[in-house]
């Protein structure tokens, strides 16, 4: 029974796909990012100091966004990506209850990206609750351009830069880096 | 009732389907569920599988509301088993699934499929003999057939921490877990009860990587995890000395708040209730067992929180020797 067992863990074990499941990594093996100096720019690109490049998007509210008119409002951007999942409803009912508050001047952007259209996107914006809120519809290029998934969180602040880029979480780090701002 | 018949149901209720297949394409699902051999039985060997059918869902506020519009959720599972004797009361057992994620939106399509976390279980069976009676006589007749046991979930499955690509390709938790299990049942005559607990503590683990992005190193550990059930089934002969067994069962799935460096994650509590309607059939050689389960979450406001709603249908196959 046990070399069984340990037979089929091992074998297991040896897809890559599982591999940082069964053994944990806390190494911090985030690609270092140049900034701008002595005339080297910031690159357009997914990670955290890199610069957002720009978009541009069909709300459900009928306009059309881009990243240069979002930060022209003079706020910072959350984007969040959602497929109105369960977890996507408590993270997004979390971050209006318990942080918005708290932010008045950071925009947030709820990304729909499983819908593709409007239409769609309206309706499960409405039958979620979420019909005050700003949605964009994209169709796979921003969440691309982020390497987006289910949760993701992307911070962005006044001149374009990628402050934050990774899962929802409790909401302590995007505060965190909400009161950086 | 002869002995023979006797038996005959002792070994149906042993083989319930009532346990429960917990899942959630989105959230990481495919777990394994129990496997117990029967009492005089060496070894078992099981198959399944899982029609997971996604209808809504409950926010954090224990409300109901749908899927988004246009959408088609659906995951497969196909469930391996084995379960081996250890001694007169001991039995261990191990089982994995294999997973199939089939989700259509209005704007996107994706199917993938995977291991899901599998289960490694270690039983001790606390009686002699069967425990299940034809009336009871006297007061040692009322006594149960106890099971006290420890599962451990190994995150064999593809989490949003492995080497995954979208959220599409989840089949896993990505987290060890040790579950402590007690699983009491008593038959008298041709009807049984059934109640069974358990109590799961996650292991905390680092995470660097979401999504093949690497990240900002972190800990996190989902909350306590605590599974109960109920159930009561019907077994009776047939003519051909089959047997068949009816099941109803009712469950409830918490996972308290799981914590993120240390700091308590509320985002991550999640309830569902459920019930389930069930048939197995025996063959007369008490060596093969068919068995349909269909589990249906309670869609009602209440009835859960931040987990999917959803239906389970599943057809399995053991083969005990």
């Amino acid at each position: 029974m046990v070399c069984f067992i340990s037979v089929v863990v091992l074998l297991l074990s040896g897809c890559g796909d599982m591999r940082d499941d069964l053994i944990p990594s806390g190494s911090d093996k985030r690609p270092t990012v140049y900034e701008s100096v002595e005339g080297v720019d910031r690159v357009d690109g997914s990670e955290v100091g890199q610069l957002l490049a720009d978009f541009s998007l069909q709300a459900t509210d009928g306009n059309t966004y881009s990243k240069s008119t979002l930060l022209a409002a003079g706020q910072p951007i959350v984007l969040y990506f959602t497929m109105w999942c369960p977890i996507c409803d408590t993270h997004m009912s979390h971050y209006i209850t318990d942080i918005a508050p708290d932010f008045p001047n950071i925009n947030f952007i709820i990304v729909d990206f499983v819908s593709g259209d409007s239409a769609f996107a309206a309706d499960s914006q409405s039958s979620a609750g979420y019909s005050d809120q700003t949605v964009l519809v994209d169709d796979g290029a921003l969440k691309t351009a982020l390497q987006g998934a289910m949760g993701t969180t992307v911070v962005v602040d006044l001149d374009g830069i990628i402050r934050m880029n990774e899962d929802y979480k409790s909401g302590v780090r995007l505060r965190d880096i909400l009161d950086t701002l | 009732m002869s002995i023979f018949k006797l038996r005959y149901l002792c070994l149906i209720l042993i083989l319930s389907p009532y346990t429960q297949a917990w899942s959630a394409s989105c959230c990481g699902g495919g777990s394994a569920s129990g496997l117990i051999l029967p009492k005089f039985s060496h070894h078992m060997l099981e198959v399944s599988i899982d029609s997971e059918q996604y209808d809504g869902y409950w926010d954090f506020s224990g409300k109901w509301k749908p899927d988004p519009a246009g959408s088609n959720l659906n995951q497969f599972r196909l469930n391996l088993g084995y379960a081996h004797r250890l001694g007169a009361n001991w039995q261990g057992s191990i089982s994995i699934p294999y997973v199939f994620n089939d989700n259509k939106y209005s704007g996107v399509n994706a199917k993938t499929d995977g291991f899901g976390d599998a289960g490694v279980s270690l039983w001790y069976e606390a009686f002699r003999g069967p425990m299940c009676v034809t009336k009871v006589n006297k007061p040692k007749d009322l006594l149960p057939a106890s099971y006290f046991g420890f599962t451990l979930t190994l995150p064999t499955g593809a989490s949003p921490y492995d080497d995954v690509e979208d959220n599409f390709d989840i089949t896993g938790r990505g987290m060890y877990r040790l579950d402590g299990n007690v699983s009491i049942e008593k038959s008298i005559g041709s009807w049984t009860t059934a109640f069974k607990y358990s109590l799961g503590e996650y292991f905390s683990r680092d995470v660097n990587k979401e999504y093949r992005r690497y990240v900002e190193p972190y800990s996190k550990q989902f909350g306590r995890r605590q599974l109960t059930s109920f159930a009561v089934s019907y077994g009776h002969v047939i003519p051909s000395m089959d047997s068949l067994t009816y099941i109803l069962s009712y469950a409830i799935l918490k996972e308290e708040a799981g914590e993120i460096d240390g700091e308590e994650d509320t985002t991550s509590e999640i309830e569902k209730r459920s019930r389930s309607l069930g048939v197995a059939y025996a063959t007369l050689n008490r060596q093969w067992v068919y068995k349909f389960l269909w589990s249906h979450s309670l869609d009602d406001d209440g009835k859960g929180k931040n987990f999917p709603t959803t239906d389970i249908y599943t057809l399995g196959l053991a083969y005990v020797f």
